[in-house]
């Protein structure tokens, strides 16, 4: 199972998180555009607004991820090399979706620390809610979740139309989310729709284990439903 | 004692439906020791039943046993007595083939890195070129290694020679034929270059139309099977034999085939004589006539 999530985590090119390694020097351009850029040196951006790019920046480089890992798995029939290992069909689907379970964790803690940095560094630093963090994280949740739902059950070259949709679920949702919160009597913490996300997460897990366990893995190239030789 | 008698692959009513192709009641044995060719026609179902094989395809129904093992049902432990080769390399072009290797080899109980080494030298196959850089080949060779390094039971090709030139195409069958010298071993084999299966396997396995039309040993098909050629000044009655089909007037006389040869033998009467067919001739003559 672990050389499954590995081989998820695995760059196309390099083995042993070498790409991790490349992150390195983006980690530290960011952090100096958030001080170049920040209210303390040009005030180019303000603090809200360098939490903002940050987390989209942070939902781009999962996604980008999730998408090239998808894109390149298909294109070398790997979902069908995998079923001729000696593992269950289930085993794949459990080592996609902790791959992206633990990209997500990652990424929240990244993203925590340099808008912790930005705080920091443009000295307004305080507790405040964080409301845009876990607004990005949920929908970075809420989009994989919905897309690697359709990718097993219809294949990568079928789920082309899933953003959009996930897009257009997750802002409905998040809005009535948000007027929820705005009339609410009672007070409803901004993790909400994380946790909602992430319970959404799991379930389209479970779905697409079942889905996996009686119909099988979709082939790749979208030929599993032409006719056969 | 039980299991050393059992065939190393049944398949026994195996269906699998598409919206324009159904799989129908597939059926057929292979018993240990032996290569079966799997022929059959461009669209037939030779992938679909590969597939349905190693559960890369869910079958509607059927059954399918794989030294003594159900499929899906023991999945994992059947996969790791079983090297499948695709009609396309399952190999990942960014990897070199050292990492693929070392990627599989955790996998298996069985891997055989001396068999790997071994394989590697046989078909000269660079440990540190990326897929991508290999030829089409070099890549079928390469999965071959792959597929055989865990010392599997069974091997399951979906056309491995199609598209590579002569050379190479020998190289494979011969490792191929080493493969089953070892007697608890089997190969499946699905090909539409008959001289290959002709070259190599033990038994045929015809395929038309997503239904089995012939699963047999080849040398009693070939004795059964029989062109007779009947001279013009041969008896007549012999062109009317229920024994004979695709009967055909020719310059010099007539021409039929039998699939009775030897019934054929002891009843025709006059001036005839039989010529054995090629696999290939045999092959174009039952998917081209179906018959009983």
């Amino acid at each position: 199972m672990w050389l499954l999530i590995r081989r998820e985590l695995e760059g196309k090119d390099s083995s042993d998180f070498g790409q991790l390694r490349g992150y390195l020097p983006l980690g530290i351009i960011v952090a100096l555009s958030i001080y170049l850029f920040g209210p303390r040196v040009t005030g180019l951006l303000d603090v809200g607004k360098i939490n903002s790019f940050l987390s989209i920046l942070g939902v781009i480089l999962v996604l980008g991820s999730l998408s090239e890992r998808l894109e390149k798995d298909d294109a070398n029939y790997q979902m069908t090399f995998l079923q001729t290992l000696p593992v269950r069909k289930s085993q794949i689907v459990h080592a996609k979706f902790l791959n992206i379970l633990f990209l997500c964790a990652l990424m929240f803690v990244v993203l925590y620390i340099f808008i912790s940095l930005n705080r920091w560094m443009n000295g307004v630093w305080m507790l405040a809610p964080w409301t845009e963090l876990y607004a990005f994280m949920s929908f970075l949740l809420f989009l994989s979740a919905v897309t690697l739902f359709f990718y097993f059950k219809l294949g990568y070259q079928r789920i082309q139309w899933v953003f959009l949709l996930s897009l257009l679920i997750w802002g409905g949702a998040f809005m009535l989310i948000g007027s929820i919160m705005q009339y609410a009597r009672f007070p409803v913490h901004p993790s909400l729709s994380l946790i909602i996300s992430l319970i959404l997460y799991f379930i389209s897990w479970g779905m697409a284990v079942r889905k996996v366990n009686i119909k099988g893995i979709p082939d790749e190239f979208g030929s599993d439903y032409s006719s056969g030789d | 004692m039980e299991n050393s008698r059992r065939p190393l692959l049944e398949v026994s009513g195996l269906s699998k439906s598409y919206p324009d192709f159904q799989l129908q009641d597939v059926r057929f044995q292979l018993p240990a020791g032996t290569i079966m060719g799997f022929l059959g026609r461009n669209g037939a179902g030779k992938s679909t039943t590969m597939k349905a094989i190693m559960d890369l395809v869910k079958r509607d129904d059927g059954d399918i046993r794989i030294l003594g093992m159900s499929m899906p049902k023991e999945e994992v432990a059947v996969k790791e007595q079983v090297g499948y080769v695709g009609d396309t390399p399952l190999l990942n072009n960014a990897w070199t083939m050292e990492r693929t290797l070392n990627f599989a080899r955790h996998f298996y109980p069985n891997w055989d890195q001396d068999a790997v080494e071994q394989n590697l030298a046989y078909f000269d196959i660079p440990r540190d070129k990326k897929i991508s850089e290999l030829s089409k080949g070099m890549k079928v060779k390469a999965s071959l290694i792959l597929a055989m390094a865990h010392q599997p039971k069974l091997l399951l090709l979906d056309e491995p020679t199609s598209g590579l030139d002569p050379v190479v195409r020998t190289e494979v069958l011969e490792l191929l034929l080493d493969f089953v010298q070892d007697e608890s071993r089997g190969v499946l084999f699905s090909s539409h270059i008959t001289s290959d299966v002709e070259k190599i396997a033990d038994l045929v396995t015809v395929i038309d139309d997503g239904k089995i039309f012939i699963s047999e040993d080849k040398e009693s098909l070939l004795d059964r099977y029989r062109r007779i050629v009947i001279p013009g000044s041969g008896e007549k009655e012999a062109v009317d034999s229920p024994l004979l089909f695709n009967c055909q007037a020719t310059m010099g006389g007539y021409v039929g085939y039998t699939n009775r040869f030897q019934q054929f033998q002891g009843e025709a009467t006059g001036d005839w004589h039989s010529e054995r067919l090629t696999l290939e001739e045999l092959f174009v003559l039952l998917t081209g006539r179906k018959e009983d």
